[in-house]
């Protein structure tokens, strides 16, 4: 008995033992920031403005607002489950809500403050910067999002109003803006000035360079306001512009893809077409960026009978909004695509754009350093120089751009008008061209008219910043976009209004379902995509 | 030998030898047999001749938990044995097929995916939601590491079928096997115990002269159904075949492209030794060409086993060492994308076939390779035959095991024995796509190695002791250990088209149909592990009564590594069970052998998952690091399956008629869910123990067997088995259930009050009177949501039925299985609809269009709507679905012994043997026993998955 118990003894010692079982159920292969520079946890959020991934990629925006940019278009519907008829999908709608909370704004939030607590003033700024511009995506796309009780980490997530976002986003850009200068003032060591670049995406640690930015996307806030109140608009501006925004001096802000530019994998996929309105526009104005920006169609185009029609890369096809295509394999696959690479850098934000809204500025009467006339033909003039800086190495044989062309652009010598749009496989879905003003800038035009070649020009210049090209267009109704064929959206949606809004992800339906109903009663108006978010106010009456 | 403690076991021709004195009483049993008592006299060469008595087991051994033997009459739980024979005669490449309809309860669903694939093995439902539902696999005594590197668990295409440990054993080397079928049996495993056990015994040694066995097995295959195809309209588009009515008939592709397969299967063995050390060698050979083109199944098979008695057999001590290799080339699988069965079935009809048959390829000069020469270019379906050559999908799998054990023959009554098996498997797989390939027109590399180990080990402490006759004590304390890590590597490079800019490679490829890392710009290399340790400490203790009446109490703890940071590693699992063989109590009549009632209960726990308890950041491109996306478990508990049994176990009218009926209700609770947050909150998900599965049914076994004379004999033996499950609760957080799986228009979710494996559709709507709804394009409206449950995926009732009849040395053996209830869900059927190939299509433009409300619809637009084009079509996936009811002639055998050919006992058997031979009764268009994999959800569910075959040929035993 006395060995039985022994043994049993033995046993109990040698396998009760549980000393080693955390570091057992610990992955060798994870990591844990505490054992990391602080660095680490600042790339993905600058990186997910454009989410390295290509699901995410196709999900954050392709899916949504790339649709209503008028830039692209599904070339079939995702068997009807797709948002193009505007019969709305809760799950594709919540792209870029995920994508801004899970990949941006959880981790900025949270590494702010660690970074202020830890001095280090310029990460806490430029994430904070990075924290805005992703914001404004987010806020535009839906209306009321959750920010204040992210931000304190509430354990109760509540929704704020846009207009209370954009008070804080103010804010937000203008301490990150002082943050900057003062950093740069206090005559860091070489060694702090070079920790910036890091982690640094978008400006390879260039302080200055985020300074510019700040003051930059503060100066497209305050015209994203103009109309819903004008005179904070006008103070926001003046003071933008004043503190300096980027100039053609600074370079585009492009995140390198490094082999991995997602927008071709959505081509790859047949998952997503050029849309009929940016291609009948470039085509139509003779747009010296059109093969930089789009192909011509990547296969033969066949009728029902089976016959070609359209033989491969002999013409460019835009795919028009809402047909209700059918199930992929179909014709319209094979229409041009973006001209992109793999190697392709995406833009996050271009110069051209600013010289656009110190144009608007200026015809609103601002003080913006010049006249709306040069800012318009200077942002056409920087965009199609810089666009054949850095698309050009994508064609197969790589031109360059003479100033000449560029000037017989601006004096609108090209083409004088938008193209009919005609759709080779199915005549059903032709419609006629809505943007007949030529580019030439006319002083003696209605203001109405010369903002319209302002947001025009700045949506070509965008190209594919699908969110600014949305959300200008819902503000000022510039430039006109083909509306949908098929209206699926049970009459909560304008057809000739367009879509105003995404709708909320079924997440937040699944899991925050009475602070949600708190959130649409701030939005004023049912969760659908017919209502209009704060700043888009008179859409489609008048812009002054 | 009676009342002694000699005895010997015989060979595998039933020779044996035992040192005797006259009048000593010879007691011979077996497996299956009636045992017999034999008195010696002074004739030193007995023959005697045991009656069979296929299904009696009253006094036989049992292999029980961790391999401890017990009495058949003590055991308190359903257990069921069947012979090495049932295994190794109609032999198929994976042995748990074998077992198909031959115990009751036991579903085995063989993925779709060929000779090399995994079986989904089911014993009393499913029970587990989003964990593990398969049974413990044990050979001899020690848990099988049985991990699966890769299974279907997407319609989209592209994936692989990993394959099973089962597959990995030679069905030459068994003795036996025994199924645990529920918790009570398996209680002894706790933590892993609640699916129940699947208990391989491998032949032992035998001392004697050499004995040699050898067996082949060469059977051919064809496929047993394939779809109906339409052979009269061609295609407008090279694409779709909704064109005009062809000049002269199409061929049936699908039937040109399937060749008829073959299997080849051999083994031999050798068995011999002395009383004190005897060994055991077998070899074992598999060469598969399955009824794909191209595809390619080879396997070796090398076992070893040594026992050394020492000190007068006070001490034994085994080893044993096996080796298994399988290449596996082609391997199907199910999918609409990289699955060269959608070419073969949607080609164009009346294009020309032949041409893409024969020249898959052709050169490009100014590329200077081989493209693939193909019909069209569209992502659905590529050359058939350009995938079985040029984008191969080869894996390699390895397996090592050693094992070893000592047994200290203390006294008698007390032993104690330790085992060690330290197993190692390695698989390769490489899956290189050549330039052209849709989507890859520089090609694809993708290379994985996998590496698992597992190393087990225990001390067992058995006593065993009857107490003046009245009383018997069956005790055993123990404890055992399992370390399991898993690694992988995997290398992953895409090609687009490839120029040089600026001296940087353009499309991430140097050189085209070259597969080394080097040759890509970036090469997507990524790494996995997992490591998990079992510590358990455990006792049993069975107490007799006069043989009269039995109480079984089992105990274990176990430690889990997984559990690590939630505060609590350790948990109890208990059971209890109890039996009364009432025929010893009361005098029930001559006729009554043995009736004996029993009931147990027992609560057991499920594997769980690493490192949920402790996620950490995650390293992703350009250095960024990723938070967890799931807020980590601190307080996860084990699934915990409590099980009541109750039971009967009789046998009739000298043992010739068994009855065997159990009835169960187990509750699985503690499940593992995923419960989505608020993204706002900081995580895409967190985790929760909650909810309560309940499986209830009835095993029923009864056989009966018969001598007409004594030269002609039958037996037969009718299994059956109900289940039903229900879904008592889940958690007030999953208000719409659980989505385990998606089809495309169809899925299999999980509501409180609902079952396991409910699928819900998408349909045609209807209006109030009943007719369908029609959009503005005259086509049928179909609902936007999986809204509609059509049924259930799983059949309540399954069955088998033996029958064997010997008549002198003819034998014939004939099994029938089916299933009654039940859907299968076929996404191939509606593809071809809605490609207009099926023969569906082609009748309905006969007859001038669909008819739908009285009116005739155009087919091309009502299949347009109705049926998919594409992996994510959301179509009506309710009209592809099927009653699963069928019954099949599993297996047919016929035979002859030719007995002492080569001298005395050296015997050579030969039969003709069918597998899958034909359906007795079937209503869907394709096997409803169809499989994409072993993940849950996927089984019953047809995505262009290999047609099941049926397989005959001739089986060559020879013993010399």
């Amino acid at each position: 008995m006395r060995q039985l118990t022994a043994f049993i003894l033995a046993l109990l010692v040698l396998n009760s033992c549980t000393k080693k079982f955390g570091e057992i159920n610990t992955n060798p292969y994870e990591v844990n920031p505490a054992n990391l520079t602080i660095e680490a946890q600042l790339v993905k959020p600058m990186a997910y403005v454009y989410a390295p991934h290509q699901n995410m990629f196709q999900f954050y925006t392709n899916l949504s607002v790339d649709l209503f940019s008028g830039y692209f278009m599904t070339p079939h519907n995702f068997g009807g489950n797709g948002n193009a008829d505007y019969r709305l999908n809760r799950g594709f709608c919540g792209g870029v809500y995920e994508n801004y909370y899970l990949n941006i704004f959880n981790i900025t939030s949270k590494m702010i403050p660690i970074c202020e607590d830890k001095k280090l003033t310029d990460y806490a700024a430029v994430t904070r910067i990075v924290q805005t511009y992703a914001t404004i995506v987010a806020t535009d796309s839906y209306g009321p999002i959750s920010f204040k009780s992210v931000v304190e980490r509430s354990p109760n997530i509540y929704y704020d109003s846009q207009k209370d976002i954009y008070t804080q986003l103010f804010k937000d850009v203008e301490q990150s803006a002082s943050e900057l200068k003062d950093f740069l003032a206090s005559n860091p060591s070489a060694d702090r000035i070079a920790g910036l670049a890091k982690f640094d995406q978008w400006c390879n640690g260039d302080h200055s360079l985020w300074i510019k930015i700040a003051n930059t996307l503060k100066l497209r806030m305050a015209i994203r306001l103009s109309k819903v109140d004008a005179a904070l608009a006008k103070t926001k501006a003046e003071e933008a512009v004043a503190a300096g925004v980027l100039t053609d001096a600074d370079p585009d802000v492009v995140i390198d893809k490094n082999q991995s530019n997602e927008l071709t994998r959505m081509f790859d996929w047949g998952d997503c077409g050029v849309n009929a309105s940016l291609v009948t526009i470039l085509t139509g104005y003779g747009d010296p960026r059109l093969p930089l920006y789009i192909t011509q169609n990547t296969g033969d185009v066949k009728n029902a009978q089976g016959n070609v029609i359209v033989a491969k890369g002999t013409q460019y096809l835009g795919v028009r909004a809402g047909c209700t295509l059918p199930n992929k394999p179909n014709a319209w696959e094979n229409y041009s695509r973006a001209t992109v690479k793999y190697t392709t850098p995406l833009p996050v934000m271009k110069v051209a754009e600013i010289y656009f809204l110190r144009a608007e500025g200026a015809l609103r009467g601002w003080n913006m350093g010049g006249t709306a006339k040069n800012f318009y033909e200077q942002g056409i003039r920087t965009s199609i120089k810089n666009e054949y800086k850095y698309l050009s190495s994508s064609l197969s044989n790589p031109q360059a751009i003479a100033d000449a062309t560029i000037a017989q652009y601006i004096n609108g010598e090209l083409g004088r008008s938008q193209n009919n749009y005609v759709d080779p496989a199915d005549a059903s879905n032709n419609y006629a061209a809505m943007n007949t003003l030529s580019v030439k800038w006319d002083d003696a035009a209605s203001n109405e008219q010369k903002l319209q070649r302002i947001i025009t020009q700045k949506w070509l210049a965008n190209f594919p910043i699908s969110n600014e090209a949305w959300a200008e267009f819902r503000r000022t109704g510039y430039p006109k976009l083909y509306p949908v064929k098929n209206n699926l959206s049970d009459g909560t949606i304008d057809t000739n209004k367009q879509i105003r809004r995404l709708i909320y992800s079924n997440v937040e339906y699944n899991t925050n379902k009475t602070e949600l109903d708190k959130g649409i009663g701030i939005l004023g108006g049912p969760d659908n995509g017919g209502t209009q978010v704060w700043w888009d106010t008179n859409a489609g009456v008048s812009n002054f | 030998m009676k009342d002694k403690t000699t005895g010997t076991i015989t060979n595998e021709s039933g020779h044996f030898s035992v040192d005797a004195n006259a009048g000593d009483i010879l007691v011979i049993s077996s497996i299956g047999y009636k045992t017999r008592e034999i008195v010696i006299t002074e004739q030193n060469i007995i023959e005697a001749t045991l009656i069979s008595e296929e299904t009696v087991m009253a006094d036989v051994m049992v292999t029980t938990a961790l391999g401890i033997k017990r009495q058949s009459k003590s055991l308190t739980y359903a257990s069921q044995t069947l012979s090495g024979n049932s295994v190794s005669e109609a032999k198929d490449v994976n042995l748990i097929n074998s077992l198909q309809g031959k115990s009751a309860g036991l579903v085995i669903t063989p993925n779709s995916t060929g000779a090399g694939g995994a079986s989904k093995i089911l014993l009393r439902g499913n029970k587990s939601i989003n964990g593990n539902n398969q049974p413990l696999i044990v050979v001899d005594g020690v848990p099988l590491m049985n991990n699966t590197n890769a299974q279907v668990n997407s319609n989209y295409g592209g994936q692989r079928d990993g394959g099973d440990a089962m597959s990995t054993i030679n069905p030459d080397d068994i003795a036996s096997i025994t199924i645990l079928k529920g918790a009570s049996a398996a209680a002894l495993y706790g933590a892993v115990a609640a699916n129940g056990a699947i208990m391989i015994t491998t032949k032992s040694t035998l001392s004697g002269l050499p004995k040699v066995q050898f067996s082949s097995n060469t059977v051919v295959e064809t496929p047993m159904t394939l779809p109906k195809f339409q052979t009269k309209y061609g295609s407008n588009d090279n694409l779709f075949s909704w064109g005009n009515k062809l000049p002269s008939e199409a061929k049936n592709y699908a039937k040109d492209y399937l060749r008829t397969g073959s299997t080849f299967n051999n083994s031999v063995s050798i068995n011999g030794g002395n009383e004190n050390m005897q060994g055991y060698l077998s070899y074992g050979n598999i060469l598969s060409n399955g009824i794909t083109p191209n595809n390619e199944f080879k396997s070796n098979n090398f076992n070893s086993k040594l026992n050394f008695n020492l000190f007068d057999k006070a001490l034994q001590i085994d080893f044993s060492a096996r080796y298994i290799d399988q290449n596996v080339k082609n391997q199907a699988a199910s999918g609409f994308l990289f699955n060269p069965l959608t070419g073969a079935y949607l080609f164009p009809r009346g294009a020309d076939w032949d041409k893409y048959k024969n020249e898959y390829e052709v050169y490009d000069p100014t590329r200077n390779i081989n493209v693939q020469n193909w019909i069209n270019v569209q992502e659905q379906f590529q050359n058939p035959y350009w995938m079985l050559n040029r984008m191969v999908p080869v894996s390699n799998r390895t397996r090592f095991e050693f094992g070893g054990g000592i047994r200290w023959n203390i006294s008698n009554e007390l032993h104690i024995t330790g085992r060690l098996r330290q197993e190692k498997g390695e698989e390769h797989f490489v899956h290189n796509l050549y330039a052209t390939s849709f989507r890859y027109p520089m090609g694809r590399m993708k290379d994985e190695q996998f590496f698992s180990q597992q190393l087990y080990g225990d001390v067992l402490l058995g006593y065993n002791k009857t107490f003046e006759g009245d009383f018997s004590l069956n005790a055993t304390v123990g404890s055992s250990f399992t370390k399991t890590t898993g690694k992988s590597v995997s290398l992953w490079g895409e090609g687009e088209q490839a120029h040089i800019v600026n001296g940087k490679v353009e499309g991430n490829i140097w050189y085209p149909n070259v597969f080394i890392p080097a040759n890509f710009y970036t090469n997507m290399a990524s790494q996995g592990y997992s490591e998990k340790r079992l510590n358990s400490l455990f006792a049993t203790a069975q107490l007799g009564f006069k043989q009269k009446a039995y109480i079984d109490v089992t105990a274990r703890n176990d430690w889990s590594s997984a559990l690590a940071y939630t505060g609590n590693m350790s948990f109890f699992y208990p059971s209890i069970g109890g039996n009364l063989i009432l025929n010893e109590f009361m005098n029930m009549g001559e006729n009554v052998n043995l009736f004996k009632l029993r009931a147990s209960y027992s609560v057991v726990g499920n594997d769980i998952p690493v490192y949920l308890t402790n996620l950490q950041y995650t390293l992703g491109a350009n250095g960024a690091i990723q938070p967890p996306e799931n807020a980590p478990f601190k307080d996860l508990k084990p699934e915990k399956t409590h099980s009541r049994e109750l039971g009967l176990d009789a046998a009739f009218f000298d043992n010739r008629l068994n009855v065997n009926i159990t009835a169960y209700k187990t509750n699985t609770i503690n499940q593992f869910f995923t419960i989505q947050s608020p993204y706002s909150a900081g995580f895409r998900n967190r985790y929760i123990n909650a909810g309560d599965v309940q499986n209830k049914g009835l095993e029923a076994t009864i056989s009966y067997n018969k001598d007409f004379t004594p030269d002609f004999e039958w037996t037969t033996g009718l299994n059956f088995a109900y289940n039903d499950n229900k879904i008592i609760k889940l958690t007030d957080e999953l208000k719409d259930g659980v989505s385990l799986a998606g089809y495309g228009g169809a899925q299999m979710k999980l509501l409180e009050g609902g079952s396991y494996g409910d699928i819900y559709v998408r349909h045609i709507l209807r209006d109030n009177q009943g007719n369908i709804k029609l959009t503005t394009n005259g086509v049928p409206m179909i609902s936007d949501q999986e809204d509609l449950k059509i049924g259930n995926l799983n059949s309540k009732i399954t069955m088998g039925w033996t029958n064997s009849f010997k008549y002198k040395e003819y034998f014939l053996s004939l099994l029938i299985d089916g299933r009654i209830g039940g859907k299968s869900l076929s996404m191939t059927e509606a593809a071809l609809d809605a490609w207009g190939v099926s023969k569906r299509s082609g009748d309905a433009r006969d007859n001038g269009g669909v008819v739908v409300n009285g009116q005739k619809i155009d087919t091309k637009a009502y299949y347009g709507v109705v049926a998919p084009t594409n992996f994510n079509s959301q179509y009506a996936a309710a009209e592809y679905v099927y009653d699963a009811t069928n019954f099949r002639m599993r297996e047919m055998g016929l035979g002859y012994t030719f007995r002492n050919l080569f001298g005395t006992a050296k015997n050579l058997s030969v039969s003709f043997i069918g597998r899958n031979l034909f359906f007795l009764y079937k209503k869907a268009p394709m096997d409803p026993d169809v499989s994409a994999s072993l993940t849950n959800g996927w089984q019953g569910v047809d995505i262009f998955a290999l047609p099941t075959t049926r397989s005959f040929g001739l089986n060559l035993k020879l013993n010399f």
